[in-house]
C-alpha cells in the first residue's frame, strides 16, 4: 500500500522508508559532496575507507543508496527532474553510466550477534577467531550472491545456479566445496556454515564446535571479485563495492582483528567500513597511506552554509511527500508589532540600568547621549543599549587602569565587535523574554551537524505547520512559536536522557554542571568571553603529581571522567573540533556541547566560546 | 500447512492458577513428603520478591525446599543501585521464611563492557549457563521459577533453559514439575519505571530466532505486545527488527476496560504516523491469562506462516513492553516453535541498566493489590492428558 504519509519528517532514518523510490524522492544529492573530494583525490574506490558519525548522521543512508536496488531505480528514472541531479552526482564517481549500473554494492550490517561468540565458554580464541572469519564469510559470500541476483533482475533463490563463481581456488581457501562451481552451489554451502554456527550461538544445550567449519582467513573480500562472476558468460559487473555497516557493533577484539586483517592484506577492493564514533581507536597505521576516513559530522562542521542548504532541500523533498501538500515555512524575522509592550519595557528597563551603572561618573555621558539621540526601532536602541552596558562594564573592570576622560561615541564602535554585538543580543533577548531560537538557520544550527537531530525538531514544527493549514490558517510559524516549540522539545529530549542515557547519574551531573559553569561564564555583565562560553578544552599541563601526562585518560583516577566523556561522544551530547591555538600550528581539541542543550541552558549556539579545564576539574563536575 | 505446524498445540488444556488457587494447590500438593522442591527466584529490590515463597511455606510449613537465589549485578553505576537497602531487607525477609542454610546464592554479571565500548548484555547466557544438565535437577520432584524479582533480560533464557531441561533433555524415566510464579500489580509496575535501557539490542539467547540470519533473509512480522511508558523502547526494538509487518498487541480484556483504548492514544502517532500499522493487524490479548496469549499468538504466527509460505516463509519477532505475565505467553510460543524446530520466532526485549521507584511508601501501599500467579508448564498435568 502505497500511502502518502502526513507528517513525512517523523520517517527519521532511511530504513524505515520503505521503497527505494521514497527513498531516493527523500535523499538530497547535496549529500554526495562528501564522496566526490576523495574520489578527485583517487581515495573513494579500491581502497578501505571508514565513514564515522554519531548515530542519526546519515551513515546508513549513504549506503542504502549504493544498493543494487537503489541504483537500479535511480537509473530506470533518470531523467525525470526528481532524480536527475542525484543521477548526475553518482555519474561524476563511476557508479552508473547510460548504459547502467556499473557498481555492486555488498551490503553487510553487523549486529551484536557476532559479538556472542565471545561468550561461548570452552573454546580458546584461535577457535573463536575461525568461526568469526567463516561466519563472515559466509555471510559476505551470500550477500554478494543476492546483490547480483538483485542487480540483474533474477529470482531469489531459483536464478542463484545461473550465476558462474570461477575463481580456481588457487590459495586453496575453499576446503569443502569445490570450485568452481555455480552460484546455488556457494550460495548453499556458505548459508550452511552461517545456520551451524547460528545453532551453535542459540543452543540451551552445549553443542560441539567441531562439526562447523571454522576459517583461519577472511578470504571472501579476495575471492569476490568481479572477474570471477558471469552469467550467460557475461561478466555481472565491474566494480564490487563491500560495505560493512554497524562496524561499532562488533566487540573490542573483533573489530580490532577484522581491521588488522584487512589493512595487512591491502586487497584492492573496494570497502567501506561504517561505524559510530564510540568505536575509534587507535588503528596503529596512518590515514592516507593504508585507509582513509570520512567523518561526515567534521565534514559538515566545516562546511556549514553546505549544511544549512543540505536541511534546506530535505525539508523541501520532506514537506512535497506529504500528502497535505503543506510548504515547511518557518518565520525568519521577528513580529516587532506583536511584541511592542516587551520591546518598549525592554528599551525603558536597559536605558534606566545604564543611567543607575553610571549615576557616580560622567565618563559615558556621550555614549547615553548617542543612545538617547539614536534614531532607531524599540529593539535596535535596546540592543544598542545592551552593547554599551557590556562595554561600560568592561571599561568599569579596568577602571583603575584608566583614567576617567569622557569616551567618545567613536569609541563604542571601536571596542565592540560583533562577537559583542552577538552576547547583546542574547543577554536582551533573555532577560526579557524575547524569541530567540527561530528562524531556519538557527534551528541548522541547533541540529549540530546530525540530520536525524534536525528531523527530531522539524517534526513537531511541521505538525504545527499541519494544524495550522487544518485551521485555514498561513501556515509560517512565527518566531515566538518557534521559539517556545524549540525550548519544549529540547526540554523533552532532556527529560528522556535521562531515563536512555548509561551512566546517567554521572552523565546529567556532568553536563548539568558544565552547562552551568558555561551559563555563568557567558552571562557575566562584561560578557568576556562574546558572545559566550560552550565548550571546553581539557589541559593536560598541569595534572595531578605522579601521574605521566599522557597516561592521565587511562589512569584508575579518571576512570568515571573517561565513562562520560565516552557516552557523552556516543550519544552526541559534546562534539569534539580542533581548533588552533598558542604556537603556530598548535592545535588543540575543544570539546563543544550539543546545540541542544544549548537551547536546554540557554547557552548561545555560535562556536569559538571555550574555556580551558584541567582533568581534576572535571572530574569535581562528576562528582559534585 | 507444514506437516510439524498443526492446530495441535502444546499447552491445550493448561494450569493457571490464581491467588488462594495456589495456596490450596500447594497444601494438597506438597502435602506429599516425597515432594522437594527447588524454588529459584531472584535477589532484587522489588517489594514482591518473597511473596510467592512465603505464601508455599504458610500453605505447606512442611516443605522441603532449596532456595537457589540469583543476585545479579547491574553496573556500577545503576539507578537501582540506591536501593540496595530494600534489596538488604528482602534478603533478611528471605533467612526468616526458609532458613540461611536452605539458600545457595548464585551471583551472574548482567551486563559487560570491554574497553571503551558500550556495555552489553551477557545475563541471558550467563543464567542460563546456571544450569548444565539435568543431573542437577534430578534430587527434586517440582521446579519452581520465581520471576517477581528477576529481571526481564534473564528469566526468558532462564525459563528456556529449565523448560529444556526438564522437557526436552530429560532421561526417558524423569518426570519433573515445573512451575513459574508471578507476583503482578500493575499499578505498583508502573511506579518502578525502567532507566537506561539498553539500545544496542540483541535477542534473548535461546531465543534468537532466525532474523538475522542473512543468508535466509525472509520477512519479518513483528509483534511488540505493548504497555505503558515504553515509547523509546518501542522506537529501538523496531530499529533494531526493521519489520516487513507489525501487528501490536494490546490487552483486553483488562481490569482496567479501557486501558487498550489509553495505550492506542499513548502511541497513536508511532503507530499510525511512523510506523503506518493497518488497524486491521491489530491483536487483542487477554490481560491475566498467559496461555491465551500464547494460543493467540500462536495461531497468528501460523496463520502469517500459511500466508507467505509461497514466498519462502517469514520470521517472527516478539517483543514484550508490558507485564511479565503477558511475557511468559509470548516465551511459550516462541519456545514451542523452537522445539518444533519449524518457524524461526525471535524473542527481542529492551533491558534497563536500573529502575527507579517513583514513591517507596506510595509503592509500599500498594503491595495489598498484588495478585499471586502459578502457571504450571510441565509435568504430571500434561504427562496424563499425554497418556
Amino acid at each position: 500500500m502505497s500511502i502518502k504519509p502526513r507528517n513525512p519528517f517523523l520517517l527519521r532514518a532511511s530504513e524505515r522508508i520503505e521503497s527505494d523510490a521514497s527513498f531516493l524522492r527523500l535523499y538530497s544529492p547535496l549529500v554526495l559532496e562528501l564522496l566526490q573530494d576523495k574520489f578527485e583525490k583517487g581515495k573513494l574506490w579500491n581502497n578501505i575507507l571508514f565513514i564515522r558519525s554519531s548515530p542519526g548522521a546519515g551513515k546508513t543512508s549513504l549506503l542504502r543508496l549504493f544498493e543494487p536496488n537503489t541504483l537500479l531505480t535511480l537509473h530506470n528514472r533518470r531523467s525525470s527532474d526528481e532524480f536527475k541531479e542525484l543521477y548526475k552526482k553518482l555519474q561524476k564517481i563511476n557508479v552508473v553510466t547510460d548504459e547502467g549500473v556499473d557498481m555492486l554494492g555488498v551490503t553487510l550490517a553487523f549486529t551484536r550477534n557476532y559479538e556472542i561468540l565471545e561468550d561461548l565458554s570452552g573454546i580458546d580464541n584461535a577457535k573463536r577467531s575461525r568461526l568469526f572469519f567463516s561466519l563472515l564469510n559466509s555471510r559476505i559470500i551470500t550477500a554478494t550472491l543476492r546483490s547480483i541476483l538483485q542487480l540483474k533482475r533474477l529470482k531469489f533463490p531459483e536464478d542463484l545456479c545461473k550465476i558462474n563463481f570461477t575463481y580456481n581456488n588457487e590459495e586453496l581457501y575453499f576446503k569443502k566445496i569445490s570450485v568452481p562451481c555455480n552460484g546455488y552451489e556457494l550460495y548453499d554451502w556458505a548459508s550452511e556454515i552461517e545456520r551451524s554456527i547460528y545453532n551453535l550461538l542459540d543452543s540451551f544445550i552445549p553443542n560441539t564446535y567441531d562439526a562447523v567449519e571454522g576459517h583461519s582467513e577472511l578470504f571472501s573480500i579476495m575471492v569476490l571479485k568481479p572477474d570471477y562472476f558471469f552469467i550467460d558468460e557475461k561478466p555481472v559487473c565491474n566494480n564490487i563495492l563491500f560495505m560493512l555497516d554497524d562496524v561499532h557493533k562488533l566487540s573490542s577484539s573483533q573489530r580490532e582483528m577484522l581491521i588488522k586483517y584487512l589493512l595487512e592484506k591491502r586487497s584492492n577492493a573496494s570497502l567501506w567500513l561504517a561505524e559510530r564514533l564510540e568505536a575509534l581507536s587507535n588503528l596503529g597505521t596512518n590515514e592516507g597511506r593504508d585507509y582513509n576516513e570520512i567523518s561526515i559530522e567534521d565534514y559538515w562542521k566545516d562546511h556549514e552554509s553546505k549544511f544549512e542548504k543540505l536541511l534546506r532541500n530535505i525539508s523541501v523533498k520532506r514537506a512535497a511527500d506529504s500528502r497535505e501538500e503543506v510548504e515547511f515555512t518557518l518565520e525568519d524575522n521577528l513580529q516587532e508589532d506583536d511584541l511592542a509592550d516587551a520591546l518598549k519595557k525592554a528599551k525603558e528597563d536597559t536605558i534606566n540600568a545604564i543611567n543607575k551603572l553610571t549615576a557616580n561618573t560622567t565618563k559615558y555621558d556621550q555614549w547615553k547621549k548617542h543612545i538617547q539621540s539614536f534614531d532607531g526601532s524599540d529593539l535596535e536602541t535596546s540592543l544598542l543599549t545592551k552593547k554599551i552596558e557590556i562595554l561600560i562594564n568592561r571599561d568599569i573592570n579596568k577602571r583603575q587602569l584608566a583614567l576617567d576622560f569622557s569616551l567618545s561615541v567613536e569609541e563604542i564602535e571601536e571596542k565592540a565587535d560583533e562577537k559583542v554585538n552577538t552576547a547583546a543580543k542574547l543577554f536582551l533577548f533573555k532577560q526579557f523574554n524575547l524569541p530567540y531560537y527561530f528562524a531556519f538557520p538557527v534551528i541548522a544550527k541547533i541540529a549540530t551537524n546530525n540530520i536525524e537531530q534536525f528531523l527530531g525538531f522539524a517534526s513537531p514544527l511541521y505538525e504545527r505547520m499541519l494544524s495550522m493549514n487544518l485551521n485555514m490558517e498561513i501556515v509560517s510559524v512565527s518566531a515566538r512559536e518557534q521559539d517556545k516549540e524549540i525550548r519544549k522539545i529540547a526540554n523533552d529530549k532532556w527529560k528522556e536522557l535521562q531515563k536512555i542515557i548509561p551512566d546517567s547519574f554521572l552523565v546529567i551531573k556532568f553536563i548539568e554542571n558544565l552547562c552551568r559553569f558555561c551559563y555563568n561564564e557567558t552571562y557575566k555583565p562584561n560578557a568576556p568571553y562574546a558572545p559566550g562560553v560552550n565548550g571546553f578544552s581539557i589541559d593536560t599541563t598541569k595534572i595531578v603529581q605522579l601521574i605521566k601526562d599522557e597516561d592521565w585518560l587511562t589512569n584508575e583516577i579518571y576512570k568515571d571522567f573517561h565513562t562520560v566523556l565516552h557516552t557523552c561522544l556516543a550519544y552526541n551530547l559534546l562534539h569534539k573540533r580542533e581548533t588552533l591555538q598558542g604556537k603556530k600550528g598548535e592545535k588543540k581539541t575543544v570539546y563543544y556541547i550539543n546545540r541542544w542543550l544549548c537551547v536546554k541552558f540557554e547557552l548561545p549556539l555560535n562556536y569559538g566560546g571555550w574555556r580551558s579545564k584541567k582533568p581534576e576539574d572535571l572530574l569535581r563536575w562528576i562528582k559534585k | 500447512m507444514d506437516k510439524k505446524i498443526t492446530n495441535q498445540i502444546k499447552w491445550n488444556p493448561y494450569v493457571l492458577m490464581k491467588n488462594d488457587e495456589c495456596c490450596n494447590f500447594w497444601k494438597e500438593h506438597f502435602a506429599d513428603a516425597q515432594r522437594k522442591l527447588l524454588y529459584v527466584m531472584g535477589k532484587g529490590f522489588d517489594f514482591r520478591m518473597n511473596m510467592g515463597v512465603s505464601k508455599i511455606l504458610q500453605s505447606s510449613p512442611g516443605i522441603k525446599i532449596t532456595c537457589l537465589l540469583i543476585e545479579f549485578d547491574e553496573g556500577k553505576s545503576s539507578s537501582s543501585k540506591k536501593y540496595s537497602p530494600l534489596v538488604k531487607e528482602n534478603f533478611e525477609e528471605l533467612k526468616q521464611l526458609v532458613g540461611e542454610s536452605n539458600i545457595q546464592i548464585k551471583s551472574i554479571e548482567l551486563w559487560r563492557s570491554a574497553g571503551t565500548k558500550k556495555k552489553r548484555r551477557v545475563g541471558d547466557k550467563n543464567v542460563s549457563d546456571l544450569f548444565n544438565n539435568h543431573d542437577e535437577l534430578k534430587n527434586y520432584t517440582d521446579v519452581i521459577v520465581d520471576i517477581s524479582a528477576l529481571p526481564r533480560g534473564i528469566y526468558f533464557s532462564l525459563i528456556g533453559k529449565l523448560l529444556s531441561l526438564v522437557e526436552v533433555n530429560k532421561p526417558n524415566d524423569a518426570t519433573q514439575n515445573f512451575f513459574v510464579i508471578t507476583a503482578e500489580n500493575a499499578a505498583l509496575d508502573k511506579n518502578i519505571q525502567d532507566t537506561e535501557p539498553d539500545d544496542e539490542l540483541s535477542f534473548a539467547f535461546g531465543f534468537l530466532g532466525g532474523s538475522e540470519l542473512t543468508s535466509e533473509n525472509k520477512p519479518k512480522i513483528w509483534l511488540p505486545i505493548l504497555g505503558e511508558d515504553q515509547l523509546y523502547q518501542i522506537h529501538v526494538a523496531h530499529q533494531k527488527v526493521k519489520p516487513e509487518e507489525i501487528c501490536p498487541v494490546f490487552p483486553f480484556p483488562s481490569k482496567n476496560p479501557r486501558r487498550s483504548d489509553n495505550l492506542m492514544i499513548e502511541y497513536h502517532r508511532l503507530l499510525f504516523d511512523e510506523l503506518s500499522i493497518e488497524a486491521q493487524n491489530i491483536i487483542y490479548v487477554p490481560e491475566q491469562n498467559p496461555f491465551e496469549v500464547y494460543r493467540t499468538l500462536y495461531q497468528t504466527i501460523v496463520n502469517y506462516y500459511d500466508s507467505v509460505k509461497v514466498l519462502g516463509g517469514c520470521d517472527i519477532v516478539i517483543s514484550v513492553f508490558s507485564s511479565k505475565l503477558l511475557s511468559i505467553g509470548a516465551l511459550l510460543v516462541a519456545f514451542e516453535f523452537k522445539i518444533l524446530d519449524t518457524i524461526k520466532v525471535g524473542i527481542l526485549n529492551v533491558d534497563s541498566s536500573g529502575y527507579n521507584i517513583n514513591s517507596e511508601e506510595r509503592s509500599k501501599r500498594l503491595i495489598g493489590q498484588t495478585e499471586l500467579f502459578l502457571t504450571w508448564l510441565a509435568g504430571e498435568p500434561y504427562t496424563k492428558s499425554n497418556d
